[in-house]
């Protein structure tokens, strides 16, 4: 066999019809290998935008809006009651049985800003910007359990398999800087969130567009420096005898996998320089490792915050942070509602609020949207599994608060619950209306970013959602 | 590699044969699971994993370009290309490349590692101190072989079963 029959052999149908039919692999290619890597906005923006990122801070394991932003006085006054009938009849609960009793917070409440939003006492740090947030009490989803409800979060699909934002936008806007990825992913508190990779996936997006995990711990990169003996000229000489032999092959193959492959060589060759400069937190001044309580070295949510910043000024387009460990269910003291939540509290409070503040005080929080909050929200009733003597609330789809602060996003309160907050009472905002939003600050129209995949137009909000126009 | 609060277990690399084995047998610890693994997406075990999600990120790349393990079989590939194959680079070029894509080269593939090992063995031969780290014996040739092994094992033909 001749090496081009061996070549044409080793093509599957496949890649025939992707390289024959459309060529869409070497179509990527021209974009994918430009120096500006992921910066040809040629599907957005569809109107000026009003943000240029996004640092999401997720609350992995779903926060208690009741015990911090979602003050019941009906709760407190009822604690103790059983919950009416009506409101629970045919409900299903994660973990409750029978009748549950309703639970008042056993922590204070007191108005803050001018708005006089209501903030627990256990969320001091945040009081002190709250006239810069805006603070959605009426958020609702469809699922109850934490992997579903933190990939529907993050995909509008509560299957595993759709794009997440970060994707959507790197596909849709690009992103800035070429020397780092668009999409980052940041990790803090006990483990992994539930959902898994899959909540920073890109899906049918191709890969280029997945977001990148860094270590929390030790370095955030791993393998950054060649090994002994690797010049650093050596080193780009090898990668442009990779790129010639796989672009070969690409143009046989036509598959934008390897194109998607190509691009991130050349993407780990620039982080090699940019990533040690954007990690290394020891040269921040001593007053903003105060304001963050960082300490380097350590894995925290408030190294984290700080990163985030960091990244956005240079120009990342969507920075998530995970920080798991808000499953309050009070079957042991360790996840009840009283010194869990409020410990919680203090491994994040500080940090997200210096977040808001020290965007502020850049000038970088009017392009920079910040959105706090977690997969759903927690009962108004008091779970008491198997008896349990500790306070603390079941997942609860129906109701819950996440706030946002900057990138164009309107400082106040927006929607209200009913009296024991159990259902949203005014202003509904579903997970879909939250990132068509969300979109809509970054200038895309969420009805217009579509990927054509299985034969239809898939968008972020699939069929759904609405700009909620009370926050922008 | 681990750094945990539990015990005082170490992390130690297996010597002799043992350092070679797959990494099926590579000790799993939940809580400190083995980095390169992760960054190719190894779940966590705490819950069954239905599907594996596509991936394919720069930190994979960096982990096949500069991770030991992986460097080091560039090392051993350059080292089976010399033994086992005559005096000639272009068939040491295509037979190497063999090894990896499971294919002959094509003219042009094998003119263009064969150019790049003789810039690469021209490089080392000026600087020594270069080749004396990937080479034990300080050979242009085995160093050269090394780095062209190393471009080798990071092809998307040999990473990606197509």
């Amino acid at each position: 066999m001749t090496p081009k029959q061996e070549a044409l052999r080793a093509m599957t149908r496949r890649h025939f019809f992707q390289s024959g039919a459309f060529g869409i692999g070497s179509l990527a290619l021209g974009s994918l290998l430009d120096e500006k890597l992921l910066a040809a906005p040629a599907l957005a923006p569809h109107h000026k935008p009003k943000a240029k990122s996004i640092i999401f801070l997720f609350m992995a394991g779903a926060p208690s809006q009741l015990d911090l932003f979602d003050y019941k006085p009906k709760l407190n006054q009822f604690d103790g009651q059983p919950v009416p009938e009506d409101v629970v009849k045919g409900e299903r609960f994660a973990f409750i049985k029978g009748t549950p009793r309703l639970l008042g917070s056993p922590h204070s409440f007191r108005k803050h800003g001018q708005v006089g939003a209501d903030l627990s006492h256990l969320l001091p740090h945040l009081a002190g910007v709250v006239d810069d947030i805006a603070i959605v009490k009426s958020m609702h989803t469809t699922q109850f359990n934490h992997a579903p409800a933190q990939v529907f979060l993050n995909t509008c699909h509560q299957v595993p398999g759709r794009p997440s934002l970060g994707a959507w936008l790197s596909y849709g806007i690009g992103s800035p800087n070429s020397d780092l990825p668009g999409f980052v992913v940041l990790l803090s508190g006990k483990n992994q969130p539930d959902g898994g990779k899959s909540c920073w996936g890109s899906g049918f997006l191709p890969t280029v567009h997945q977001g990148v995990e860094f270590r929390s711990k030790g370095d955030p990169v791993l393998f950054l420096s060649n090994p002994e003996g690797v010049a650093p000229e050596t080193r780009r000489r090898s990668l442009d005898l990779l790129r010639d032999l796989n672009r070969s092959h690409l143009d046989e193959a036509g598959d934008p996998e390897i194109a998607t492959r190509m691009a991130s060589y050349e993407l780990a060759y620039r982080m090699q320089s940019s990533v040690p400069e954007l990690t290394d937190i020891s040269r921040e001044p001593r007053a903003v490792h105060e304001m963050y309580g960082t300490q380097p070295g350590k894995a925290s949510f408030a190294n984290n915050c700080l990163l985030a910043r960091r990244m956005v000024e240079r120009g990342v387009r969507f920075v998530q942070l995970y920080h798991r460990g808000w499953d309050t269910h009070g079957a042991s003291n360790n996840e009840d509602i009283v010194n869990k939540l409020a410990a919680l509290c203090r491994e994040t409070d500080r940090a997200a609020a210096a977040l808001v503040r020290d965007l502020k005080q850049r000038g970088l929080l009017d392009s920079t949207l910040v959105v706090w909050g977690g997969e759903f929200g927690r009962t108004p009733m008091n779970e008491a599994r198997s008896g349990s003597k500790f306070l603390g609330r079941d997942h609860h789809p129906r109701a819950f608060t996440m706030w946002l602060a900057g990138g164009g996003i309107k400082p106040g309160v927006v929607g209200q619950t009913d009296e024991i907050g159990y259902n949203v009472a005014e202003d509904p905002v579903s997970v879909y209306d939250l990132h068509a939003t969300l979109l809509h600050q970054m200038g895309i129209d969420h009805t217009r970013l579509t990927y054509k995949f299985q034969g239809r137009d898939f968008r972020l909000t699939d069929i759904h959602g609405e700009l909620v126009k009370k926050l922008v | 590699m681990w750094d945990i609060p539990y015990s005082d277990d170490a992390w130690v690399e297996s010597p002799g044969e043992d350092r070679y084995r797959r990494a099926l047998y590579t000790f799993i610890r939940r809580t400190s699971p083995y980095p390169s693994l992760l960054t190719f997406d190894a779940p966590s075990r705490e819950v069954c994993t239905v599907r594996r999600i596509r991936t394919n990120t720069p930190l994979q790349a960096l982990t096949t370009l500069n991770d030991p393990a992986f460097f080091e079989a560039a090392k051993a590939l350059a080292k089976r290309i010399l033994r086992e194959e005559g005096p000639e680079t272009q068939a040491r070029a295509a037979y190497g490349f063999r090894l990896c894509a499971a294919r002959r080269p094509k003219p042009e593939e094998t003119r263009r590692i064969v150019e790049a090992y003789e810039r690469e063995r021209e490089f080392f031969t000026r600087h020594p101190e270069d080749a004396r780290k990937m080479a034990p014996d300080g050979s242009a040739e085995l160093a050269a072989w090394t780095l062209v092994s190393n471009v080798l094992l990071n092809l998307d033909e040999t990473l990606t079963k197509e």
